[in-house]
C-alpha cells in the first residue's frame, strides 16, 4: 500500500507495534491490530502527514530506532520488532511498561501511533461496545484539508 | 464570506482600520466588536474553516484535521507537557470543552496588588462578562445532559462531605453528544466560528483563512501593515501574498504563538518580558473502573466541578474522552489493555487542574515550528497535582469504584483505599506524571510599568503604538479556571478602547 507520510518499512514497524499492544484473541474481544492493519495504518499515516516535518521525521526515526533498541534492551535479543511474533512483542512491551528505563512514558509513541487510529474503526467500536450517542450530522460531507 | 485558500487566485492588498490576527477567543471577539462599532476590519487565520459538516467524532481524524500539529504540540521539560491547540477558524474555542467561568475576583485583586495592575477594577469588568456570556449563550445544563459521571462524582463527593456543582457551558440546545473537543456535531457549542465570526462577517469584516502572517511592519513606533501569505492546506505550500495596511493590529494567536512571533520580529520587548511567565494549568486525569455501566460519552465532556479546594490552587473538573484517546492514558498491554478497552462503558473520569506556580518560557519558532516552549513543572505543583489526584480517587472509591487509575507512573493503579493511603504518602516527582494542559497564559504580561510588562491595561503594547495583544498572553498569572470568558471579556474591553481612540492612530 502507498502511504503519504510513511515508508513501507515504517508502516511494517508500526504494524508490529500494534500487534504487540493489541494482540489477537483473548477473553475481551477477538480482534487484534493485525486484523485491521490495512484500515488503521492509513489513519495513522494521515495523522503523521499533518504533523510538522520535524515532528514527523522525529517519530519516523524514533520508530526505526526502537525497532532494534527495544528488543535488545528489554528482551536481550538482537532482533527487529518486525520479525517478532505477537507473544514476543507483547512480552517486550510489558517489560517496557514496567521498567525504570526506558519506562512507561516511552510507550506513548506506540500509543499515539496505534490507539487513536485503531479505536476509530467501526469494527473495533462494535467489538468494545462503544457507540456514539448520536450519528454524524446528516449533512456530513467528510474531512477537509 | 470567509475566504479560504481555494477562493484566492491573486496577491491581496487590503486597507483597514484594524487587522486582527487569529480567530479564537481573543481574535474573533475583537473582529466582531470592532466591526460592530463601525470600524473596517480584516481578520486573518492560519487554519482552515471547518463546520459540523466536517466533524466525524473520531479523535484521530479530528486531531489531524484541526488541531495544531495533529495534537502533538508540547512544552518541553521534565515532564514534557502536551498543550493542545486548535488551528482553524474559531481557534481553540472549536475544540475546547465549552466550560465557562468569570475571572475570579481574587485573581484581579492579586494582579492589582502583586503585578502592578492598579486601575483594573473587577466591577468594571462585570458588564463585559455579561456581554460575552450573552453572545456565547452561557447556560447551566440539565442533569441528563451533564452525564452519568457527574452523578457518580456527586454521589462520591457527598459521602465525603464535598459538593459537586454543574459547570456552565456556552451552548444552545445541547443534547450532550459528548464530543466537545472534537468539534460539536450538533453545532450546539457556541465557539467563535459559530457565535462571533458569522456576526463579524455580516458586519463587513473581511475574514481570510489559511493565511500565515509572517511580518509586522512598524515605522516610527507605530504599526503600519501586516504581511503574510496563503498556504495550500493540502500541501502546506505557500502561494499568493497578503498585505493589510492598518492603523491598529490585534495579535490574538494565542499565548504560545503571539510571544514567539514578537520575539522573532524583535518587537515590543523593551521590558524583556515577551515569552516569559508561561503558565499552563497542568492537568491530571483520574480514571475509575466502576461496577455500573457509566457510558461517560453520553453527556457533555466536562459536566461538573468541585471547587472546595480552590484556595489550595486545585480545581476538580469533569472530563471524558472517546476510546482512542482514553486508552492512551491507561496502563496495560495486551490482554490487560483489551480488558480495559472492552470495559470502556464502565469507565468514569474526572480531571485535576492546578493553578500553577511554575513559570515556563516561549522561544521563537524554528524549523517549521511556530514556537518552542519550555515548561518544567516544579515540586510544589507536583504535590498539588498529587493531592488533587488523591481527592478524586477518594471520591471515586466512595462512589464504588473497583479500581482507580492515577496517571502517575509511580503508582498507576489503586485497587483499594489502602493503596490510596500509600499513594498519598508517596514522594512523587514531576516526571512521574503524564502532564496535559489546555490553558497557556501569561507570556506577554500586562501592567502599568513598561519596564516590567509588555502591554498596558488596555492591552496595547508599551513599545508600539497601535499594537494590541487580545489573547491569553497578557494575564500575569494562572486564573485557576478555564480562561475563555476572561480572554473574550478583555478582548471586548480592548475593542471598546480601540474604537474610542481610533482617531489617535
Amino acid at each position: 500500500m502507498a502511504y503519504k507520510a510513511l515508508s513501507n518499512t515504517e508502516a511494517r514497524i508500526i504494524a508490529a507495534m500494534g500487534r504487540g499492544v493489541i494482540p489477537r484473541g483473548g477473553e475481551s474481544f477477538a480482534l487484534g491490530a493485525t486484523d485491521l492493519e490495512d484500515k488503521w495504518l492509513p489513519k495513522t499515516d494521515y495523522m503523521l502527514s499533518r504533523m510538522p516535518p520535524l515532528t514527523r521525521l522525529g517519530l519516523k526515526l524514533g520508530v526505526r530506532l526502537l525497532n532494534y533498541v527495544w528488543p535488545l534492551l528489554c528482551l536481550r535479543k538482537l532482533k527487529a520488532m518486525t520479525s517478532m511474533d505477537e507473544n514476543e512483542l507483547t512480552e517486550m512491551f510489558y517489560v517496557v511498561e514496567n521498567s525504570e528505563f526506558p519506562g512507561p512514558l516511552s510507550l506513548l509513541i506506540v500509543k499515539i501511533l496505534v490507539f487513536p487510529a485503531f479505536y476509530g474503526l467501526k469494527e473495533v467500536k462494535d467489538a468494545i461496545g462503544y457507540k456514539e450517542r448520536f450519528p454524524n450530522h446528516p449533512d456530513f460531507e467528510g474531512l477537509k484539508d | 464570506m470567509i475566504k479560504e485558500f481555494k477562493d484566492i487566485n491573486k496577491n491581496i492588498i487590503e486597507e483597514a482600520d484594524v487587522c486582527v490576527i487569529g480567530t479564537g477567543a481573543g481574535g474573533a471577539v475583537a473582529a466582531k466588536e470592532l466591526a460592530e462599532k463601525g470600524l473596517s476590519v480584516v481578520a486573518l487565520e492560519e487554519g482552515s474553516y471547518f463546520t459540523y459538516k466536517n466533524f466525524n467524532q473520531d479523535p484521530g481524524d479530528m486531531m489531524a484535521m484541526m488541531y495544531r500539529d495533529s495534537g502533538t504540540t508540547v512544552a518541553l521539560g521534565l515532564p514534557p507537557a502536551s498543550i493542545t491547540m486548535g488551528k482553524c477558524i474559531g481557534g481553540t474555542t472549536t475544540i475546547n470543552s465549552a466550560t465557562c467561568f468569570r475571572t475570579p475576583q481574587k485573581v484581579i485583586e492579586h494582579w492589582k496588588k502583586e503585578y502592578d495592575c492598579s486601575g483594573l477594577e473587577y466591577d468594571a469588568l462585570v458588564p463585559y462578562f455579561e456581554k460575552v456570556e450573552k453572545e456565547i449563550s452561557v447556560t447551566e445544563l440539565s442533569e441528563d445532559v451533564l452525564g452519568n459521571i457527574y452523578q457518580i462524582v456527586k454521589r462520591g463527593a457527598s459521602k465525603l462531605g464535598l459538593e459537586a456543582k454543574p459547570l456552565k457551558h456556552n451552548v444552545k440546545n445541547c443534547d450532550g453528544a459528548g464530543v466537545c473537543q472534537w468539534g460539536c456535531i450538533k453545532g450546539a457549542k457556541q465557539s467563535t466560528e459559530i457565535s462571533y465570526i458569522p456576526k463579524a462577517d455580516k458586519l463587513g469584516a473581511r475574514i481570510y483563512a489559511n493565511c500565515h502572517v509572517r511580518r509586522l511592519a512598524v515605522e516610527s513606533g507605530k504599526v503600519r501593515s501586516v504581511h503574510g501569505f496563503f498556504i495550500d492546506p493540502a500541501t502546506g505550500k505557500r502561494r499568493y501574498s497578503i498585505t493589510v495596511k492598518s492603523k491598529v493590529v490585534c495579535l490574538a494567536m494565542g499565548s504560545m504563538i503571539t510571544p514567539a512571533f514578537l520575539l522573532k520580529q524583535r518587537l515590543a520587548n523593551i521590558s524583556g518580558w515577551v515569552g516569559k511567565g508561561l503558565t499552563i494549568h497542568p492537568c491530571g486525569r483520574v480514571v475509575a473502573e466502576m461496577e455500573e455501566e457509566v457510558k461517560g460519552h453520553h453527556g457533555v465532556s466536562q459536566g461538573g466541578q468541585i471547587d472546595a479546594f480552590e484556595d489550595d490552587d486545585i480545581m476538580l473538573e469533569g472530563i471524558f474522552i472517546p476510546p482512542g484517546v482514553m486508552t492512551m492514558t491507561l496502563p496495560g498491554i495486551g490482554e490487560e489493555h483489551k480488558y480495559l478497552a472492552k470495559h470502556y462503558n464502565n469507565l468514569a473520569a474526572f480531571g485535576v487542574m492546578i493553578c500553577d506556580t511554575t513559570r515556563g518560557r516561549i522561544f521563537p519558532g524554528l524549523l517549521g515550528y511556530s514556537y518552542i516552549a519550555w515548561y518544567s513543572m516544579n515540586q510544589t505543583d507536583t504535590e498539588k497535582l498529587q493531592t488533587g489526584i488523591s481527592i478524586v480517587a477518594d471520591i471515586f472509591f466512595a462512589a464504588g469504584a473497583k479500581r482507580v487509575f492515577t496517571g502517575c507512573y509511580g503508582m498507576p493503579i489503586l485497587t483499594s483505599r489502602k493503596d490510596l493511603k500509600t499513594f498519598k504518602a508517596m514522594k512523587t516527582k514531576p516526571w512521574h506524571y503524564e502532564v496535559t494542559a489546555f490553558h497557556p497564559l501569561g507570556t506577554c504580561r500586562m501592567g502599568n510599568n513598561p519596564r516590567r510588562s509588555v502591554v498596558n491595561l488596555n492591552l496595547e503594547t508599551h513599545d508600539i503604538k497601535g499594537l494590541f495583544i487580545t489573547d491569553g498572553s497578557p494575564f500575569p498569572t494562572s486564573l485557576g479556571i478555564n480562561p475563555q470568558v476572561t480572554i473574550m471579556s478583555f478582548a471586548t474591553r480592548a475593542s471598546d478602547y480601540i474604537a474610542k481612540n481610533i482617531n489617535r492612530y
